[in-house]
Formats: structure tokens, sequence, C-alpha cells
């Protein structure tokens, strides 16, 4: 059962980190950003090719890759989302499916559509506790989602840019009038986004492996996670992360792992139907 | 000029002008004729084979290793003078892995190139999308995945049902290797359920039950809970149908909480994509398969890599690279016993009459009852990093 739950709560900090990318990026900047999956693949493949085909160490390849996500994050809000921050945000979703196909295809056209082995982030492969075997990766992946977590709260409520970025996610207008840069604000959520990102993509390759379609599933899950958070709040994603990933374990262990991935869109299904302004609906400012 | 010399001369006009019309109309006639009867996508100079497979998506890495060693094959072909005298000319559409893409890359094909025949479909449900249309147009059609059922003399297969090489492995771990607690780990699609049949069968014939059979959706990266499910039944074998990255992250997930159960699966167990990506891990996984394996080391396959290698350079060495190699193979054969007069009729009639036919990597076999190419698998062994036959071809 221990087992189960480590990996419900793993998988959960993922969707966790993946979901608070794309709240972040849809409260300050409008874009439902579908490509929030591709853009942690990207990031894995740049660090994969600094470890692997530059030989450079696993730890400097890492650092590389969050180098990459902030020049990544700040083209792709300047050159794409920032002219047309005006559209609809029917039209910044469908440039933001666009972005997502077109990033895949260059991953597969530049790296190959294969698998690879992604070098291990840390030598320990297992810890064993009185007998129950846990997995590693497992335990990085929390902790990461964890550091993440408290990283991403701590910029919004205690950072004066993350200050702007809570009044620019409340009202534009009034953030403009008060001085804020809206274009500040918008390139620091799509790095903060990109990073994240960088960082799940990272530790998923190398708990599985590393591919350009890796992220198909989680990114669906991420949303779920966003859905359950009531597309507001930032606690309610990383609630509705941690509670989408125990529910999935739970699902598999008491019925079949065969249902396991459907529990996600059950629960946006029943959380659009029930609840549609999320679980956290009485916390719709945005609050770290 | 009198009344009687125009008369002649209007008349001998008409004359003329009446055989030049006649003349004109033989000759339209007799070419029109001939187009008619003349067979689409055979020239003087080529013959026009159409593709609609993969080129991008998520199965390109088992696409790209076939198309490759096709085109090595018909290089081959028409390096050596072509097929009496005919260039081999092959066309490719690319469906994505989504069979309606299918359906619209063989309409294209047939309808636009007007191809002879439709040589190149990879995936079973693509192939089942564009059956009806191609046997509704009586156009020969080549799938790389078995004939599509009921048979008509359009469809043609290349690898044996995934549940004829499930139940080759199944019944070699039960009876040959003694296991008694198999399980089966399938990615819920129509890859899955055939498998099952075949797992089932076997062990109806041997009297042994399924312990557990876990399943997963196609797109799953993470198969921890599969794995704790097929460990927490107990099972000291596990049959694993799904796509070769799934097969292989699953054997991984499971070595990690020392779950070491003898693992079998069909033919991707031999691919290059698994063996990369489990590296040492891979050292006892068995499995059947309808083809040569790439890392068998026989004289056979090391022909066939020369050949490919020499004929497409780039080629890439994976599982499906000999499945086109022997299925491009078959076609070079084929057409050329049909001879210059090549009709789609003609084609099929030697098709039915072919029988047994040794392409290096894979005894083909068909008849008018029997459209699949692979009629029987070897089991392989992985051992010290290569795949080792257990056993010689096992009808099925």
């Amino acid at each position: 059962m221990i087992q189960y739950v480590m990996a419900g709560l793993a998988y959960g900090s993922l969707y966790a980190l993946l979901g608070l990318g794309l709240l972040l990026t849809l409260r300050t900047t409008n874009v439902l950003n579908f490509a929030q999956g591709e853009l942690s693949t990207l990031l894995a493949f740049v660090c994969f090719t600094i470890a692997v085909t530059l030989g450079q160490g696993i730890g400097w390849a890492f650092i590389g890759s969050l180098i990459v996500a902030v020049i990544v994050g700040l083209t792709l809000y300047n050159v794409i989302i920032f002219p047309i921050r005006r559209r609809d945000q029917e039209r910044l979703a469908t440039v933001a499916i666009s972005l997502k196909l077109a990033i895949t295809g260059l991953i597969a056209l530049y790296w190959g559509p294969e698998s690879r082995i992604f070098p291990a982030l840390f030598d320990i492969e297992r810890i064993e506790i009185f007998g129950t075997i846990i997995v590693a990766d497992q335990v990085w992946m929390i902790l990461a989602g964890l550091i993440g977590m408290v990283l991403v709260g701590v910029f919004l409520r205690f950072t004066s840019l993350g200050l702007a970025m809570r009044v620019a996610a409340e009202n534009p207008d009034l953030a403009q009038l008060l001085g804020v840069n809206l274009r500040v604000v918008g390139s620091a959520a799509w790095v903060a986004a990109a990073l994240l990102g960088s960082v799940t993509g990272v530790l998923l390759a190398s708990t599985l492996f590393l591919s350009p379609f890796m992220m198909g599933l989680v990114v669906l899950k991420a949303f779920t996670a966003l859905v359950i958070g009531g597309m507001v709040s930032p606690f309610g994603v990383v609630i509705g992360g941690l509670l989408l990933g125990l529910l999935e374990s739970f699902v598999a262990y008491t019925l079949t792992p065969l249902l396991q991935d459907s529990v996600g869109l059950l629960i946006i299904i029943l959380v659009l139907m029930f609840r549609p302004r999320g679980l956290f609906a009485g916390q719709e400012t945005w609050r770290a | 000029m009198d009344s009687k010399k125009v008369r002649r001369t209007f008349l001998r006009g008409v004359n003329g002008s009446l055989r030049l019309a006649i003349l004109s109309a033989f000759i339209w006639h007799s070419a029109a004729t001939s187009a008619a009867e003349q067979t689409p996508g055979v020239s003087d100079k080529e013959i026009l084979l159409g593709g609609v497979f993969p080129v991008t998506g998520p199965v390109r890495f088992i696409s790209l290793p076939y198309e490759q060693a096709v085109k090595a094959v018909f290089n081959k072909a028409n390096a050596n003078g072509g097929i009496h005298g005919r260039k081999i000319v092959w066309r490719v559409e690319d469906d994505a892995y989504q069979p309606a893409r299918t359906l619209a890359g063989a309409k294209k094909l047939v309808e636009r190139d007007g191809v002879f025949v439709v040589f190149g479909l990879v995936g079973q449900s693509g192939t089942l999308a564009v059956a009806p249309y191609l046997q509704r147009k009586k156009i020969p059609f080549f799938t790389l995945n078995s004939a599509p059922r009921p048979l008509t003399p359009y469809g043609w297969g290349t690898q044996s049902n995934y549940g004829d090489l499930s139940y080759q492995i199944t019944h070699y771990m039960v009876q040959k290797l003694g296991l008694k607690r198999i399980g089966y780990l399938y990615q819920n699609d129509d890859l899955g359920s055939i498998g099952r049949k075949g797992v089932d069968r076997a062990l109806k014939e041997l009297g042994v039950k399924l312990i557990s059979a876990v399943g997963y959706e196609r797109g799953t990266r993470d198969f921890t809970t599969q794995v704790l499910k097929l460990r927490d039944a107990k099972v000291d074998g596990v049959v694993s149908v799904g796509i070769a990255p799934s097969v292989a992250i699953a054997i991984k997930q499971a070595g990690i909480i020392k779950f070491k159960p003898r693992w079998g699966t069909y033919g991707v167990g031999g691919s290059a994509i698994v063996r990369k990506l489990l590296g040492d891990g891979i050292n006892g996984l068995v499995f059947a398969s309808d083809i040569e394996s790439l890392f068998a080391e026989s004289a056979d396959s090391k022909r066939a890599i020369a050949t490919i290698r020499k004929y497409y350079p780039k080629a890439k060495p994976e599982f499906t690279m000999f499945l086109g190699y022997a299925q491009a193979q078959m076609m070079v054969h084929v057409l050329r016993a049909v001879g210059r007069d090549l009709t789609r009729k003609k084609l099929i009639a030697a098709l039915i009459k072919m029988g047994d036919f040794k392409s290096d990597v894979m005894p083909i076999r068909y008849s008018a009852t029997k459209h699949t190419a692979a009629g029987a698998a070897k089991i392989y062994l992985w051992k010290d990093g290569k795949a080792v036959p257990l056993t010689g071809w096992r009808k099925f």
C-alpha cells in the first residue's frame, strides 16, 4: 500500500508542478498554454543533449536546461504572445495548440522520434525501509514538487514582481494604472512556467525514458489539477495535483490500473458539473 | 469548269475527307481502347506503387526502418534492370498513424496518382480503415500487419496475428520454461485484445489458469501501479503485449522494485529500441518472432543487413527493417513472376499460386486461403546482449 501512496504522491507532485506553470501563464497572460507539456519535453531534450552529446555532467546539464528555459520563456512570450495579447482567450489557446504541435514536430525532427535513456539524476535506485522498497525517483519527485511549490509561493507572496503578477492577474487595467509593466509580468510568468516545465520534464525523463511524446497524458492530468483548483488558486492546483495522483493510485490498488488514467477526465466532468469554480472557490483572490 | 467536273471534284474531295475521318476515328478508337486496357500505374518504363503509413508521429521509429528497407530492396531491383525492364517507383503518403488519414492517403494514391497497387500500410487500424475502399476499387493492397478478415482477393498481409505470437510465447513459457503462474500485461486496444486471445488459447491447451491481467491505456508512460499489481498477484511469468517502449519501461520499473518474473513478449522483444532502453536488463527476456532477429547474428540476417546497407546506406537497424525487407523481397519476386504483361488480376493470380517463398529473413507463404505471409515463429532468449534462438521455425 505504501508503494501505491508514494507513486500517487510522486506523480501528483508532477501534475501540480505542471499545473502551476499552466496557472501562471493563464492568470497573467490569459493563455491556456496547451504547449506546457511539450515545453517540458523540449527542455528535457536540451538537458539530455548537454549531458550526453556534449558530455557534461547531469548537474551542469540541468542548470543549462534552466538557462535555456529562461530564454525560451522570454522568447515565446515576447515574440509570439505579447504582440497578440489583446486577442480573446480562444484565439490565444489556438496559438498555444499550434505551438504544441510545432514543438513536438521540431523535437521529433531534430532528435528523432525514438525513446532514449536519460542519465540518472542520482545514483540511488531504491530505498528499503523495513523491507518496503521505495523507488528513489519517486522521493525526488515529491521533494522537487515541494520545493517548486514553496518557491512559487514565496515568489508570489514576498517579491515585488510576484505582487505585480498577482495584481495584473486580478485586474490588468488597474495594474497598468498602478505602473505595473504588463510585459515584464508576462515575461516573468512564462519564464517561471518554463522553469517549472524544465524541472518536470527532467524528472520524468530520468524516471522513465526520454521521448518526444512523453508528456501526452501527464499534461492532461495537469489540466485536471488546474480545473480542480478552479483555475485561480495556486494552492488549489497543488492540492488538485496531489489529490489526483493519490486517487489514481487508489483506483489502481482497489480496482484496476486500467482505470487510473480515466480518473482525471471523470474528475474534470464532475467538477465542471457540480463545482465549476473549482474545489477552492472561496479562494479566488490570487494568493500564494 | 462544267457542272459534271465540279461534281466529280467535289465527290473526290468528300471521299478523301471521309476516308480521313474514318481513319482518324479508327486511330482514336484504338488509342482509347488501348488506354482503357492499360493497367493504372504501369507504363513502359515504370511500375508505380503507393504506400500510406506514419511518416510523422509517435510510431515513426517503427515505420522509418521499414521504409528504408523497402527502398533498399526496390533500389536493388532497379539497379539490376528493374522488373522486366520497368523501374519500381514507390510513392508514400503520411497518415501520422491516424486511420482517417490512412483512408485519405489511399484515396490520393489511387485517384490522383493512379498507383498499380497500394504497397505499404503500417498499423492494423489503418489497414482496416482502407480495406473496404480498396476492395471496392478492386485494388490489391499489402499491409505490414496481418491480412484483414474476411479474406478477399485484394488484401495481403505480412506479420502474423499478434495472437499467434502471444500463443507461441505463452506456450513456450509454460511448457518449456516450467512457469506456472502467468500474468498478462497489455495495452488496452486491438493489440492487447488480440494478444489476449493467444495467451488464453495457449493456457487453455495446457490446462493452466491466467493469474492476473493488467492493462494500461495507449500513451501510458509510467507502469508503477501495473507492475505492483502483477507482483501482488505473485506471478512467475509475465506476457507483455504493447508497443516496444511500453514493454521496456514496465520491465525496467519492475526491476527497480526487485520484481523479476520471467518476461515474455512478441516480436518487439527483438527490437533495437527495447535492447537500447533496457541495456543489460534485457537479458532473460524471451520473445516469439515471425521474423529473423536482427541480433541473432545468423548468416541470413547478416546478408539482409549487408544488402540494406549497400542499397540504402542511411538505414537504421530495427526489427521492422527486416519486415520491410521481407515484404519488399516478396513484392519483387511476385512482380517478376507475373511477367511483362502486368495487370492487377494477374498479380493476384500469381500471389495465390506463389506458395512458399524464402525471403532471407522470413519464411513466406501465400495461397488462396492464406493471405498473411508469416506462418511460423522462432523463440529467442536474450543472453549476454544477444538474441539466442531457442527453437527453429515453429509453424502456427
